[in-house]
């Protein structure tokens, strides 16, 4: 088997030794957590000191949870990917278990249970999930031949796919299900599935969201009946936000207003600004340079993530590097993208800036395994058809 | 390993998103901005709310008994203007309004920072006029088409409909920043108890604006949705009916020389179904002082008054001889009968007194009849009579036959009705009081020195079977309980409300009659005690009150005259029950008198002036409640 040949070969000590962590991947990282915490005051701490809580509160915790994902990125690093190989099915298992675990007993926020604490700490399985997915895939479509994926293990892929994705549906979340939906799909493709093979899968898709919406015009119209019921909590609020959250970005300008400027006016009328609208702070407060630069890092991350896959030792770690890249885009551009008005709000966070433990730290661990990857890349570029 | 072309197509989509959101950001901040520096240096949004129109309340007949009706009004947003610009238009605006400068600068006071704030209503077509033509000397100034509730008949069933009020400081609170200060909420009675579906669901309009605050830019809009118009039981007409009988009672008091406090309860339900077709209540006020601003001291007057109280829901008083057909029910059901008596048909010459060692020990205490002569009495005399010393007799009976539960009597009466909040969809109902030695004991464990007295004997029996002593009930608990009396044991909730419709004029949600409970009474029984009934108003203690009517064959009920305290006399509250057609019972009319002397000469009257006008082909009431869909 050819890929015990490549295996057989990367088990040299010195192979390993010899390659050098990425540097701007480690940056970047580093780059974004700092970043984080300053927003994260800058967008809470007026309205704590109004309220008579600690003003750096919010992004002392920040820091404590990016001191954390930094760890766990390291972690990710050092495990060796072969290990998540062989750990994949375990790693998926305890997420779908936790993802149903968090439907029984999770709390309920915004008419959405995907939590749960223990001891003080929340943790939202969804989060982690996507991690697990992308490496159980991995493992699945590792073995598969360009253009020559087999009907079953297609459907295999689609079934391993939908059980967290129903589970995630049901809570429900929206945001998350897509990404999960999409992930999984670029990493078919990247796996070598026949064009007519992605066409079903699209169109499968496709109708999950069909379906998802229909979950979602559920909710809305029980909404409706509670707001006529309840008129104090009416949902105007979920139309403002997006509006709110443009002008507040347009009100940046080219250089932004600076930080910890702004905070007063505009951003004090924007729920969850330091979670999933957290980029509003940024446009705001850094304006076109500041946003225009958090996404070009953001882009720089995804290209460092493309080159591990282009030279990784094995197809799964091909696969892994793949399926963060696809994730990690997928949330950057539907959350700034919300931010902007040209997506609808769906609650998903700006990976390595909205405040929340969970998304970091399994962002984290996510873009660790792909530094592993990197670090055990094949010294000499495969070629394609060495795979055969 | 990864065919290129398929990592070339990935990298070239995710480049393709980022330069989407680079240039939508690009479009954000740097090309829109430059289109409107001139305009402004910052957008906003500004939202103006849009008030739902109230729902109307209207009887079963379709007459609105409250609707609303447009008033020019002054507004002022005050976020539009400084205090220093605040502070002038207040002594500009009183002086072009002709008022005192608080009456503006109160409303403003009490309104948050900035709200909009309702300045005046009812303008003149001049003042509304100057505005607008010098709008730039008025900023923040508005004059607006407010909707103002109006209740077109004044005190006409003012308690059953309450009345509504603008935010108070304790709604802001419950209600955060959802509501504003000229917001109305339902304060009382239907406009309370139903207050969210009258209100409707609160729309806005949402507009980007530039800095000097033209509109740059329509966004959104949520269009409000007016609230469902609510369609009483109450029927207006017979509504008035039962207001000039409470009049009149109050007139034939003050003619026998007694002095009322002026606190009369009157109500008539319907005895198939529970509803209530008439409520009306004593002193009352009208709901539309509420609408404007109310100055204190007017407050105050209509507080002090009590006019606020629906009596018939909220005013307890000891029922007096109208409670004697619970007992006499009691009697029949439960076979029990005086001393030396078997059976209803079964009598003795009364005694004018009854000594009983009734209050604990070596205190004897004689108890003595209003009517020395009763003569040779039976049950059904008893009831005609009103005669006490045989209902004293029914409760020695069961005070002294220890086979016999102590309380049989109070737990009919609470099976009734009594004792406890009737459940009608009003707010605020008493639970009046129905007494027995577990009562007693609970008040004195509760509080020993408010209540010394923990014991319970034979005379607080013999005076709760006349409906003396510690027993209390409502107006609508007599209404409800004589009902069941005489229906065959159905007792109603009671309910005021029969159906919501909305703009459409569409039927959209219905209140069903509904039965408390179904009192297992014998139908012998009730026809024994309507035959009764009719006997008190054609030979009986209401006799006077009921001669020469044209009806008198088709009435009954049952007069009460209940003493204030044990030690003042002659200071009596008076009380009649009728219930019609007696044979075929329909509709049952309570009225209270408080201290209005004799239930005869007093209650009755006035309640045969109701009974007749309810039977009378020409003005009997021309829907029966809850059997159709009532006007448009």
């Amino acid at each position: 088997m050819t890929s015990a040949v490549i295996r057989g070969r990367g088990l040299t000590a010195s192979a390993y030794e010899s390659r050098r962590p990425d540097l701007v991947l480690m940056g970047t990282l580093l780059l974004l957590g700092v970043l984080s915490v300053l927003m994260i005051y800058s967008a809470s701490a007026p309205q704590a000191e109004l309220g008579g809580r600690d003003p750096a509160g919010e992004a002392q915790k920040q820091a404590v949870i990016v001191f954390v994902g930094l760890v766990v990125f390291a972690v990710g690093s050092i495990i060796e990917h072969r290990s998540l190989h062989t750990a994949a099915p375990v790693m998926y298992g305890a997420a779908v278990v936790a993802l149903a675990i968090v439907l029984v007993w999770g709390k309920e926020v915004n008419n959405a249970v995907s939590w749960f604490e223990i001891k003080g700490f929340q943790f939202q399985p969804s989060e982690w999930a996507k991690p697990a997915v992308i490496v159980m895939l991995a493992a699945l479509l590792a073995p598969a031949v360009e253009n020559k994926i087999g009907w079953r293990r297609v459907l295999t892929a689609l079934g391993l796919m939908a059980i967290p994705v129903g589970l995630i549906a049901a809570q429900p979340d929206l945001g998350t299900l897509l990404a999960v939906v999409a992930l999984s799909i670029v990493m078919l493709f990247a796996a070598g599935a026949s064009l007519r093979q992605l066409g079903l899968l699209i169109g499968s898709s496709g109708l999950i969201t069909w379906f998802a919406y229909r979950q979602e015009w559920l909710t809305l119209v029980e909404n409706r009946i509670d707001a006529w019921l309840n008129p104090e909590q009416n949902a105007l609020a979920v139309a403002f936000q997006p509006l709110q959250s443009q002008i507040a970005i347009g009100s940046g300008g080219f250089s932004g207003r600076g930080l910890f400027e702004g905070s007063q006016t505009n951003l004090a009328f924007i729920p969850e600004q330091t979670t999933d609208f957290i980029f509003t702070a940024v446009g705001e407060q850094l304006g076109f340079i500041g946003g225009a630069l958090l996404i070009a890092i953001y882009a720089v991350i995804v290209w460092r993530l493309l080159r591990t896959a282009a030279a990784a030792e094995d197809r799964f770690g091909m696969l892994v590097a793949i399926g963060v890249a696809a994730m990690l885009a997928f949330h950057v551009f539907v959350n700034v993208g919300m931010t902007l008005g040209i997506m609808p709000v769906t609650g998903i966070p700006l990976p390595f800036m909205s405040a929340g433990g969970s998304s970091f730290t399994a962002m984290a661990f996510a873009l660790g395994m792909t530094h592993s990857i990197w670090l055990h890349r094949s010294k000499v570029p495969p070629r394609v058809s060495s795979l055969g | 390993m990864i065919h290129p072309w398929r990592l070339a197509t990935l990298g070239i989509t995710f480049l393709a998103l980022f330069t989407m959101l680079g240039v939508r950001l690009w479009f954000l901040q740097v090309a829109a901005v430059e289109e409107n520096s001139a305009k402004a240096a910052r957008n906003q949004v500004q939202v103006i709310y849009q008030q739902p129109a109230r729902g109307e309340i209207r009887d079963i007949n379709g007459t609105v008994l409250a609707g609303s009706r447009p008033s020019q009004t002054l507004l002022l947003d005050r976020a539009e203007v400084t205090t220093d610009q605040e502070e002038d238009l207040v002594q500009r605006l009183a002086v072009l309004l002709g008022v005192d400068q608080s009456a503006i600068r109160n409303p403003i006071n009490s309104a948050r920072s900035g709200s909009i704030v309702t300045l005046a209503r009812d303008i003149t077509d001049e003042v509304a006029f100057e505005i607008q033509e010098y709008q730039d000397e008025y900023p923040g100034v508005e004059v607006a088409l407010v909707p103002v509730r109006i209740y077109p008949h004044e005190t006409l069933a003012a308690h059953v409909l309450g009345y509504t009020g603008r935010a108070t400081s304790a709604d802001l609170e419950r209600y955060s920043d959802r509501v504003r200060t000229d917001e109305v909420f339902g304060r009382a009675g239907v406009e309370r108890q139903y207050d969210n579906v009258l209100r409707g669901t609160e729309g806005a309009e949402v507009f980007t604006v530039s800095a000097d605050r033209s509109v740059w830019q329509f966004t959104d809009e949520v269009n409000a949705q007016p609230g469902w118009n609510v369609v009483l039981t109450i029927d207006a007409d017979v509504s008035r009916n039962l207001k000039e009988a409470l009049q009149y009672a109050l007139d034939l008091a003050r003619e026998q020389e007694e002095e009322p406090t002026g606190k009369v309860a009157g109500l008539v339900m319907d005895v198939t179904d529970g509803s209530i077709i008439a409520m009306e209540s004593t002193p009352d006020y009208d709901p539309n002082a509420f609408v404007g601003s109310l100055s204190a001291e007017e407050f105050e007057i209509i507080q002090e008054n009590n006019a606020l109280l629906n009596l018939n829901v909220r005013g307890t008083f000891a029922p007096g001889s109208t409670f004697k057909a619970v007992p006499y029910v009691v009697a029949v059901e439960e076979d029990i009968w005086p001393e030396e008596l078997n059976g209803p048909e079964d009598g003795k010459e009364l005694l004018p007194k009854l000594e009983f060692p009734s209050f604990g020990e070596g205190s004897p205490q004689v108890f003595t009849d209003w009517n020395p002569n009763h003569g040779w009495t039976n049950l059904h005399g008893a009831l005609i009579k009103s005669a006490d010393v045989y209902f004293w007799e029914v409760a020695l009976g069961v005070w002294e036959d220890n086979s016999k539960d102590e309380s049989i009597i109070q737990d009919w009466a609470r099976d009734l009705g009594y004792g406890a909040p009737t459940g009608i969809d009003l707010p605020g109902e008493a639970a009046g009081i129905m007494p027995d030695r577990e009562w007693r004991e609970r008040l004195h464990e509760q509080n020993p020195v408010a209540f010394p007295n923990g014991e319970w004997y034979g005379g607080d029996l013999m005076n709760t079977v006349i409906g003396q002593g510690d027993l209390a009930a409502t107006p609508l608990q007599m209404a409800v309980s004589y009902a069941a009396l005489v229906n065959g044991g159905t007792v109603w909730r009671p309910r005021v409300v029969d159906h919501f419709v909305d703009t459409d004029g569409n039927v959209v949600d219905r209140r069903e009659p509904a039965a408390v409970r179904q009192v297992d009474l014998d139908p012998e029984t009730t026809a024994m005690l309507r035959r009764d009934l009719a006997g008190v108003v054609r030979e009986g203690t209401a006799a006077g009150a009921f001669a020469g009517s044209p009806y008198l064959n088709q009435f009954g009920g049952k007069t009460g005259t209940s003493q204030i305290g044990a030690f003042v006399d002659d200071i009596d509250t008076a009380w009649f029950a009728g219930v019609a057609p007696i044979a075929n019972p329909k509709y049952v009319v309570v009225i209270v008198v408080e201290e209005g002397g004799g239930g005869s000469a007093v209650a009755a009257p006035a309640v045969r002036r109701v009974l007749e006008y309810l039977l009378d082909p020409a003005t009997a009431p021309r829907r029966i409640p809850g059997t159709e869909a009532a006007s448009r």
